[in-house]
């Protein structure tokens, strides 16, 4: 996230001139999805990066809410490469099938 | 314009306490010193070049502009700090991937053409070293941009397990008159009279020393060092870089030998058996490798030979460093594309 400027720290650059090196408006382009109340009879995405413990985090989570929910399904995907982004056609797919989607990044 | 002034010390402070700057101080971006930079390019500062990856923070000439005056760059530098932040946003350069990674390179930006020697940009001795301001404040600007605008900050979206001294600043020119074959530039498709920005993800040079004069020799030692189990291209490919010292690349050119020549002896040569791979890389264990490795390449028979990147034509060189001394250097990369481009904001 970018970093936060104090309204203090703004006014004294603003008294000197002093033109900001962020995008102050670059944090509000991300936020977090609606909460889900209850799991139970939704679909859960698992996406996962190819890369060994990330498989193994997500397969112990997804075995974790399954014990405690009554999961609608389950849809578990890697992407294609652990070092770029999942590919459009992967992430639109998630976002349609799934309510929740939980993703690995482990190394 | 501000009435209120302030000295020097209490400026940079000050500026630290944006939490904008590498470290090291920073030149503050006042609207009067931005304007000359945004002046200098006859261009909009509003005109947007990029949104950088992670956070996708909008990066308009002026914020571009803003982050080069705090790296301490001239206004004449700017349209090469544009274009390497143009090139880094090519899709196989893989930016996001470059800023989150645990690992532990970081964009190196070589430049070639006629602007290097108008802007006095160090591709001769040291030219990895401190000591010329171009280079040193060009990386620098580049590498602000990334983390101000990108939002790539060590410890939270950047998890590079080490950091690299080349993210405070990592920008070279070829040494075009050293080298005996055509530049760089050149080679990738311009023409001479161009000038460019080649961006590459890159690990810090290693030394490959050889004192002898036998280019076969040489390229084999400069072959074994490419190939390590350790490095990282070994498991996932994309493109590398040799930097031939002119000791080196003029020994290889009296011998006859091509850059195409160089190119493929070291595709030949620097290569490891699947075995050997086998034990290490990213992930440990059985992975698809064949995502990766050449077609030609059988990853479930031990005694393939492996070579560190999928065609020669992966194999970039470029010639630089001082003379007399009998050194070259690799850069291992992270499985990227260089991309390089012209230089079009003048």
């Amino acid at each position: 996230m970018t970093r936060q400027i104090s309204s203090g720290l703004q006014d004294r650059l603003n008294q000197l001139d002093i033109l900001y090196a962020v995008d102050p408006d670059s944090n509000a382009r991300w936020r977090p999805a609606p909460q889900l109340l209850d799991l139970n009879g939704k679909v859960g995405g698992f996406l996962g990066n190819r890369k060994h413990n990330a498989d193994e985090l997500l397969r112990e989570i997804r075995e974790m809410l399954e014990k405690r929910y009554e999961l609608g399904d389950t849809v578990t995907v890697d992407k294609f490469v652990y070092s770029r982004p999942a590919a459009a056609e992967i992430v639109d797919s998630l976002a349609e099938r799934c309510d929740f989607v939980v993703t690995a990044i482990a190394d | 314009m501000s009435t209120v002034s302030i000295d020097s010390v209490s400026a940079a402070e000050l500026m630290y306490e944006t939490g904008w700057t590498d470290g090291l101080p920073v030149v503050p971006p006042t609207k009067g010193r931005v304007k000359e930079f945004t002046d200098y390019l006859k261009r909009s500062p509003e005109e947007l070049i990029a949104e950088i990856p992670p956070l996708g923070g909008k990066a308009t000439v002026e914020r571009i502009a803003v982050n080069a005056v705090m790296a301490g760059c001239l206004p004449e530098y700017l349209p090469v700090v544009i274009t390497a932040i143009q090139a880094m946003m090519h899709e196989r350069f893989n930016l996001r991937g470059v800023q989150c990674s645990t690992g532990i390179h970081c964009p190196l930006v070589i430049v070639n053409g006629p602007i290097a020697k108008e802007l006095n940009i160090n591709g001769g001795y040291n030219c990895f070293g401190q000591g010329w301001r171009a280079n040193a404040t060009i990386g620098r600007a580049v590498k602000l941009v990334l983390v101000n605008l990108g939002g790539a900050f060590p410890g939270e979206t950047n998890k590079s397990t080490f950091g690299h001294p080349g993210a405070y600043t990592y920008c070279i020119a070829e040494d075009e008159d050293a080298n005996p074959w055509e530049p760089f530039h050149v080679e990738a498709g311009f023409s001479s009279s161009d000038s460019t920005v080649t961006v590459y993800p890159a690990e810090a040079p290693h030394n490959i020393m050889y004192h002898a004069a036998n280019p076969r020799d040489f390229l084999t030692v400069l072959a074994d060092s490419m190939c390590t189990l350790g490095n990282v291209q070994m498991y996932v490919m994309g493109d590398t870089f040799v930097v031939l010292g002119p000791e080196h690349a003029r020994m290889l050119a009296e011998a006859g030998w091509k850059k195409r020549d160089v190119r493929q002896f070291l595709f030949e040569h620097a290569r490891k058996p699947v075995r050997l791979l086998r034990r290490g890389g990213p992930p440990q264990g059985d992975v698809r490798r064949e995502l990766f490795w050449p077609r030609f390449v059988d990853p479930n028979d031990d005694n393939q030979m492996v070579p560190v990147v999928r065609r020669p034509e992966n194999i970039n060189i470029v010639v630089a460093g001082g003379a007399g001394g009998p050194h070259s250097a690799y850069l291992p990369g992270w499985g990227s594309a260089r991309i390089t481009q012209r230089i079009e904001f003048r």
